[in-house]
């Protein structure tokens, strides 16, 4: 072990602590923000599979009139496990993990700040996800109160049982942890880049972290207020025999609930930016009024979450619907920043950028819906029937699930070193591409036709069957489309391909240092190079063609 | 650019704005402060970001902790302690017993101040064929110091903030002016209702 | 206005907007993959990261269609006096006035002219069917005894939410004589499925012929 001279030599022992390196104990007690960012999409991931189990059983249930898969009371448990998963402990934890991944590698910094305030976070979030789910073994089953869990449905006069119980203190602990979790990776961004690293070079991607971020901080607060109210309801249900408190619980649990829908949205909207400009080769369009419309848009949506309430009669809908739909205007320039990115570029197709490509008219469909639920002439009809579920699965499943699927892809080469199977990839993407469309396309028909969401079979008389059967099947390409995925995660852990660096010619600061890069990130080896702009790769290549090009 | 506390401060400016434009259309009182509220919360978070800053705690971090384990520990004894809401209070008072030994692991997790004030990188970090050799999670003893002028150095620390004696001035103005406002909203609300 | 119309109204306009932006979307993102198909390997990506003219005036543009849209939806709400349906003023003394009481699992309807009262067990062959006259307008006092439900009549465009300790309005005119279908949209446990009734529309003397029988004969 050498020291330089002018510094005295390490004084720690020379075993590496917290047990050896690559064991259990090494992992789940990390410091390390690489690791606890891969446990935390890891078991994302996990809970996803099960969300997604629940889901085809409820699809099951639906692909037939009067089909009895499950009781009504099993079913109801159902859609509020898969919904309750997939928001809380689904595509909020992986889109916050991943700014605990891509952020620090981004900025150039060594390590979150606050690492082991961040592993606290991490084991909320799963202690959470286990108590929530060890509902299903209580007597009265898991929660059956749907994913907002509304009083005084939620009380235990008309829920009573353990499940709620759970599912209130599951949420709460997850709520804490992802609240803490995005402070950590927030500060992060904010204090601890590396020189020349500043706001304004900041990638495209961990901006919208910061935008994301901020908004977890304003609204997560008011998550852990809703289950307290509804806590203190479960012991006294009396409190919720008050308007006050019914119509107050849905302002409070909106104010979070909304925002929220962002925090499911931002993160995968910057990972799709990085992937078109990358497989365009070309810089990301329009960083400024990206960056500013992101904001804009985390802002305007902290005020939108009346539009969850129109049908209240209690709610300020000219106010609500007036916010909701300016929100097109930040959504307007990021949809041109990416089209503007992607036109004139010189593509390459990975099945990365197939994900990118797609979440494009894909989650500009739910946007669309969106305006629509945002006026409530026609929300007074929409609300709460299929046309809603249609909605908001395109936003989520056809949206941020896609560029969920686009980032897995994109960067699975730098976290583990190795290259998933671009067939099998392609495969995954096709599957999906078509499932999810017949999945969720005829759901829009059944709102309009006047099924009421939440209902666990229906009559032949109803005129719902085609609609169904179509969306069932379409749910079944999906189930096969997550197998291949499964299979190629596999195969590619098994029968590794080693990924260099950089194997696609990145922009961002993690492509610069080894895959997977480094305890702390960048090394001897491994420095970070000088920073002048978001796309400081880009930046050498274009350096380095051109002395090329002036010596011949 | 020093834009880190401007970006939250003018985030949690527009969110304010947001909620008075809220008040043109009379809402319940409850909407209304809410959001004052949570906008509150990200100013505060501003307000720590840039007490942080001016205390000199940006650019990277050198001194990193080497274990989490008081962390999971404790995160399990908070879990126990809420699950005590399904299965009764006994189990909180266990996860009591669990936030007691979190506590007592939390010594040592962390280098001394000034034990290794400058970037550390471990010998074998390196790029390798077979991953999971690469990692070391955070074990800083296998480390050897990165040379000097190596750029992870960043710049020399930065000189302490000069003090600023006007500080105790400002701050009494600006609590006057924003309880001015709570009181003006307060008026308008009352005016309403 | 009747929802339903208001609805078809939004819709009308809403619809060819949503799908020429997706269409314009579409082709753009459809033709930037072709054009590259085309010229494949010839050319450099454009160097340009930035139009800020450019930009700034789509954001005029896009300020213009908020503008028109959110113009739209106020005035839209406001025909529905932000969901109620008809104004106080609209509703004309022989107006039927209903109260409604929603329970777990289904409905109560009492009629404020005369001691009427339609319930009924929500189960296959016994779902409450609620009388009103046509053309005329109809109050509806929306309360629950429970938890939250909703007043949804699909073929109306119209949904209300009926909550405990909270009375909610709606007033509408029914304009032809018929029978229709409403649910329960609002989950509210086990049996929220089926917890269905029907809107049976009558001439104004059947509705009378109605109420005089005390609820029985139509
Ligand atoms: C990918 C395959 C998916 C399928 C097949 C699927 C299917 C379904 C179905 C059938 C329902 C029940 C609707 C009802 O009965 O009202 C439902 C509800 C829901 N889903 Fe999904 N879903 C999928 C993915 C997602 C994703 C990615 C999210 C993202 C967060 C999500 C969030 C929800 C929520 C929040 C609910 C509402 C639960 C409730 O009513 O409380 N789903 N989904
Ligand atoms: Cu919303
Ligand atoms: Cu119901």
């Amino acid at each position: 072990m050498t020291a330089t001279a002018d510094r005295p030599a390490p004084v720690e022992p020379v075993a590496s602590p917290g047990g050896e390196p690559g064991s259990i104990v090494g992992w789940l007690a990390s410091t390390d923000h690489k690791r606890i960012g891969l446990l935390t999409l890891g078991t994302a991931l996990v809970m996803m599979v099960v969300a997604g189990g629940l889901a085809l059983t409820i699809r099951t249930q639906l692909a037939q009139p009067q089909l009895h898969v499950l009781t009504n009371d099993r079913y109801d448990q159902f859609f509020t496990i898969h919904g309750s998963l997939m928001i809380y402990m689904v595509m909020t934890p992986f889109a916050i993990g991943m700014g605990l991944y891509l952020v620090p590698l981004q900025i150039g910094a060594p390590n979150v700040a606050a690492p082991r305030t961040t592993m606290f976070s991490f084991w909320l979030y799963v202690t959470g996800a286990v108590v929530m789910l060890s509902g299903f073994f209580t007597d009265s089953g898991a929660a059956d109160h749907g994913w907002y869990a509304y009083p005084p449905l939620a009380t235990g006069r008309f829920t009573p049982g353990q499940g709620v119980d759970l599912w209130i203190v599951g949420v709460a602990l997850t709520g804490l942890g992802m609240l803490i979790m995005a402070g950590t990776v927030l500060w992060t961004a904010l204090l601890k880049r590396a020189p020349g690293v500043t706001m304004l070079r900041l990638p495209v991607f961990s901006w919208s972290v910061v935008a994301s971020n901020l908004m977890v901080i304003g609204a997560f607060p008011s998550l852990l207020a809703a289950v307290g109210i509804l806590a203190i309801g479960r012991v006294r249900p009396d409190l919720f025999t008050h308007n006050a408190w019914n119509i107050g619980y849905q302002d409070v649990f909106w104010f979070f609930g909304h925002p929220v829908v962002y925090v499911m949205f931002f993160p995968y909207v910057g990972a799709i930016a990085e992937v078109i400009a990358t497989f365009a080769g070309r810089k990301f369009f329009g960083y400024k009024f990206f960056v500013v419309s992101q904001l804009l848009f985390a802002a305007l949506s902290m005020s939108v979450w009346g539009h969850h309430m129109f049908t209240t009669g209690q709610s300020s809908n000219y106010y609500f619907s007036l916010t909701s739909i300016a929100l097109v205007i930040p959504a307007g320039i990021e949809y041109f920043d990416l089209l503007a990115t992607l036109v004139g570029g010189r593509l390459r197709f990975p099945t990365a950028m197939l994900f990118g490509l797609a979440f494009i008219p894909q989650f500009l469909i739910g946007g669309l819906t969106g305006i629509m639920a945002g006026t409530p002439a026609l929300d007074y009809q929409i609300q709460d029937s299929y046309f809603l579920v249609a909605h908001w699965h395109y936003t989520l499943a056809a949206g941020s699930l896609f560029g969920l699927f686009a980032a897995v892809y994109f960067w699975f080469p730098k976290a583990t070193g190795r290259m998933l199977r671009e067939g099998l990839g392609k495969a995954h993407f096709w599957l999906w591409f078509v499932g999810t469309n017949l999945t969720f396309l005829p759901m829009f028909w059944l709102g309009f036709h006047g099924m009421p969401r939440r209902i666990p079979t229906y009559l032949p008389a109803d005129g719902f069957t085609t609609e169904n059967l179509i969306s069932s099947i379409g749910a079944a390409l999906l189930g096969l489309g997550a197998m291949v995925f499964i299979v190629n995660v596999a195969e590619s852990l098994g029968r590794p391909r080693y990924a260099g660096a950089d194997p696609w010619q990145g922009h961002t600061l993690e492509w610069a240092t080894s895959s997977p890069p480094p305890t702390f990130n960048f090394s001897a080896r491994y420095p970070i190079p000088p920073v002048h702009s978001y796309a400081p790769l880009l930046d050498l290549r274009r350096e380095r063609e051109q002395v090329r090009s002036a010596v011949e | 650019m020093k834009l880190s506390h401007g970006v939250v401060g003018a985030w949690a400016a527009s969110n304010l704005v947001l909620a008075l434009v809220h008040l043109a259309f009379r809402p319940r009182p409850l909407p209304f402060f809410i959001y004052i509220g949570g906008s509150a919360v990200v100013a505060g978070f501003g307000l720590a970001v840039l007490l942080a800053m001016r205390a000199g705690h940006d650019g990277p971090q050198r001194r990193q902790p080497r274990r989490a384990s008081a962390a999971v520990v404790a995160a399990l004894g908070a879990a126990m302690g809420l699950t005590g809401f399904a299965y009764g209070w006994w189990l909180s008072v266990l996860g009591v017993y669990l936030l007691g030994v979190a506590a007592w692991r939390v010594r040592g997790e962390r280098l001394r101040p000034g034990a290794r004030p400058w970037p550390v990188a471990l010998g074998d970090a390196q790029p390798a064929d077979r991953p999971a050799l690469v990692y070391h999670g955070s074990s800083i003893g296998t480390a050897v110091p990165v040379p000097a002028d190596h750029p992870a150095h960043g710049p020399p620390p930065p000189a302490p903030p000069a003090p600023e004696p006007s500080a105790t001035v400002r701050r009494g103005i600006l609590l006057v002016l924003l309880v001015s406002a709570a009181r003006a909203i307060v008026n308008v609300l009352k005016g309403r209702r | 206005m009747p929802f339903r119309n208001v609805f078809d109204e939004a819709l009308s306009v809403w619809a060819p907007i949503a799908a020429a932006v997706f269409f314009v979307v579409s082709v753009v993102l459809l033709g930037a993959i072709a054009l590259n198909r085309v010229k494949r390997r010839e050319k450099l990506p454009f160097e340009a990261s930035k139009n800020t003219p450019v930009e700034l005036g789509y954001v005029v543009v896009l300020g213009i269609i908020v503008g028109g849209l959110v113009f739209g939806s106020f005035l839209w709400n406001s025909r529905l006096h932000n969901g109620v349906g008809l104004a106080q003023a609209q509703v004309t003394t022989p107006a039927a006035r209903i109260n409604v009481t929603a329970y777990r699992w289904c409905w109560d309807f009492n009629y404020q002219a005369a001691p009427v009262h339609v319930t009924g067990q929500c189960t296959v062959g016994d779902f409450p069917t609620v009388v009103v006259p046509a053309g005329q307008p109809v109050e509806f006092n929306l309360t629950s005894d429970d938890v939250i439900h909703a007043f949804w009549l699909p073929d109306f465009a119209v949904k209300r939410d009926v909550m405990p300790d909270h009375v909610n309005t709606l007033r509408l005119v029914f304009p032809h004589e018929g029978r229709w279908r409403g649910r329960c949209s609002e989950f509210c446990g086990t049996h929220h499925v089926t917890m269905d009734f029907f809107v049976r529309v009558v001439s104004p003397e059947q509705y009378q012929q109605f109420l005089h029988s005390g609820g029985t004969a139509v």
